[in-house]
């Protein structure tokens, strides 16, 4: 350590102190252009990118921050001044928010939703994608590309005979009314991210546990699932993310019972009921509506990120 | 009859399934059962909804045959409704592809801390669409919203943002870009990471200058995630629906309308469940056409 401290140093000597005491002949046979070249390079350009990166990351980044802090300032303090930090920091409105059994129970539906929709939504489309993956018999491909073509459907030109359908089944105003059809609209890209992924496992390992005599569904469930994984984790990111944000089907069909509200619905309406009024009370809803989804993005950022774009950049 | 005994006979063995046959049918039973029913069904029963003129309420009887289409011709609002999602669309290719990449260039430069700013400009992504929307509506709010707050500070007059027909659209469309352009980027990043160093290096070595690296290699390399970020736009725009719903709910006077709003409008405050679904299903043929091109573009592609 010492000693490179001691090389460094006596390189600094060599280059600054040296050619000082002959600074026009240094000036002479410098590389002017590589010199410019490099200052250009080194510091220049990361004067430039710093700024723009900042300025995003402002634009970005600051109305989340508003959101948060805009929730401990007193409505009078908010519109005097909506830039302003808060003078004072109180939990009340959050310790309210926790004892609020309607607004709990926003949360456990959404949780619900989630939770029963994803893992079925992952086995169901699994079994699919291993069939296409690996199975070849007629109209397999023909099959694969309605599923794929249903990436394309926007979910509103089935809404109305959904609704229709729902209402057949009694199942309108219940949390099946959600399930059932984000498990339906989601299918096709799930199964496309992970027939992708089990196209590229080497047949070997299947030939192997074939000549053993395994069936193709032990092959499935011993082999080709765990080696999934990753695409497997990929598909209950996606799906977990949309799941709890999804909000056209909870505003069909849920529409007209509270009792049933997931939380972009439910935020949706205690928003309205006090926004005009209670704007602190207002922001910390929202803040606390966006907690759970923002720290489980911030502690799983790579994973998320890649969940989300997963579908895009295989295609 | 002999004949056709025969051939059943023949066909016999053949119906025989082999072990790994029976299991795709057990496999892919399941998603064909769900997606059948939940999403080819209800688009069948879209298109026989739209002969009727229904309220949903009662049953299905006032057959009318094709009238709702061509009341669909004439309807100013669903044109204006269709003009808006093509603006989107315009919009967002000319905001979501230059801004990604530029910014995806910008963090893939070695650039210290470049993991942080992508982090935070993805963060909108994972928010749902309706606390975005919420968030924007306190930013636009007219009296003490962020957006005249800064007007002010300018010295500039006070604007009514979503509530002025000629500047609700752009307000929305600004929150759109700000929502989901950390989803372009990061797919950029993954694109501009993908291409070779050698490419660059030779074209150093060639005396090409930054700008025409980019010019004539970055670009290139870089066309065929542009196509599948312009194809997720033009989906994406007819999808979009939450945000105008909780920024605008389609107005002032149709102002920011899309054809989804349009329609669930139409179905579920107007009651006229028939006409709606003729919106519907007429959505329904511009994404099929949309997504039929698509596929058989990609299945050129890798066919050569």
């Amino acid at each position: 350590m010492s000693l490179t401290k001691q090389q460094s140093a006596n390189t600094l000597t060599k280059k600054l102190l040296l050619p000082l005491s002959n600074l026009g002949e240094l000036l002479r046979h410098m590389h002017w252009k590589r010199f410019f070249r490099r200052l250009f390079k080194n510091t220049l350009m990361s004067l430039w990118m710093y700024p723009i990166a900042m300025f995003f990351a402002v634009i970005f980044g600051y109305p989340l921050v508003w959101m948060v802090y805009s929730s401990f300032k007193p409505t009078r303090e908010l519109v005097k001044n909506v830039w302003a930090l808060p003078t004072g920091v109180s939990f009340d409105n959050y310790r309210e928010l926790i004892h609020n059994d309607t607004f709990l129970n926003y949360y456990q539906n959404n949780l619900i939703v989630v939770l029963v929709s994803v893992p079925l939504l992952t086995i169901i489309a699994a079994m699919a994608a291993f069939v296409f993956a690996r199975i070849k018999f007629k109209g397999s491909n023909l099959l694969f590309y309605m599923f794929l073509a249903g990436t394309m459907i926007p979910v509103h030109v089935t809404l109305i005979p959904l609704y229709t359908m729902l209402r057949d089944l009694h199942w309108l105003n219940t949390l099946t009314a959600l399930i059932v059809p984000f498990i339906s609209f989601n299918l096709p890209v799930s199964i496309f991210i992970l027939r992708d992924f089990f196209t590229k496992i080497p047949s070997e390992l299947e030939d192997a546990a074939r000549v053993d005599g395994c069936s193709s569904a032990r092959i499935f469930w011993s082999i080709m699932l765990p080696l999934a994984r990753p695409a497997i984790a990929t598909v209950v990111i996606l799906s977990a993310v949309s799941a709890w944000n999804e909000y056209l089907f909870a505003l069909t069909f849920i529409g007209a019972n509270n009792d049933a509200y997931t939380l972009p619905l439910g935020t949706l309406s205690m928003v309205s009921a006090l926004g005009i009024t209670h704007f602190d009370r207002m922001f910390s809803v929202l803040t606390m509506a966006t907690l759970p989804i923002l720290a489980f993005y911030f502690l799983a950022q790579r994973e998320i990120i890649k969940g989300i774009t997963a579908g895009a950049v295989k295609g | 009859m002999a004949t056709i005994s025969q051939v059943l006979k023949n066909r016999k063995p053949t119906i025989r399934l082999s072990e790994p046959q029976k299991t795709a049918i057990v496999f892919l039973a399941p998603a064909i059962l769900i997606f059948s029913i939940f999403v080819l069904w209800p688009i069948v029963k879209s298109v026989r909804y739209s002969l009727y003129d229904w309220n949903g309420v009662g049953p299905l009887s006032d057959y009318i045959g094709l009238s709702n289409y061509q009341e669909l011709l004439h309807d100013k609002i669903f044109w204006k409704a269709l003009k808006n999602n093509g603006i989107v669309v315009i919009w967002s290719l000319g905001t979501q592809i230059p801004l990604g990449i530029g910014l995806a260039l910008l963090l893939t430069r070695g650039l210290k801390g470049s993991s942080f700013f992508r982090t935070l400009y993805f963060a909108p992504m994972v928010l749902s669409e309706v606390i975005v929307g919420v968030i924007w509506r306190w930013i636009y709010q007219p009296f003490f919203g962020m957006a005249n707050a800064a007007l002010v500070e300018l010295g500039l007059d006070k604007q009514g943002w979503l509530g002025d027909e000629k500047l609700v659209l752009m307000c929305i469309l600004v929150v759109a870009t700000w929502r989901y352009l950390g989803f372009y980027i990061v797919i950029f990043i993954a694109a501009i990471q993908g291409i070779p160093d050698e490419y660059y290096e030779a074209a150093s070595i060639d005396g090409a200058n930054a700008f025409q690296r980019h010019r004539y290699i970055t670009i290139p390399q870089l066309i065929p995630t542009i196509r599948v970020s312009s194809v997720l736009i033009i989906v994406g725009a007819l999808k979009s629906f939450d945000l105008v719903w909780v920024l605008s709910q389609g107005g002032p006077s149709h102002a920011s309308e899309l054809v989804a709003t349009y329609m669930f409008k139409e179905a579920f405050s107007s009651n006229n469940w028939g006409y709606g679904s003729t919106v519907a299903f007429a959505l329904f043929l511009i994404a099929f056409v949309i997504a039929i091109t698509f596929i058989f573009f990609t299945r050129q592609k890798k066919d050569t």
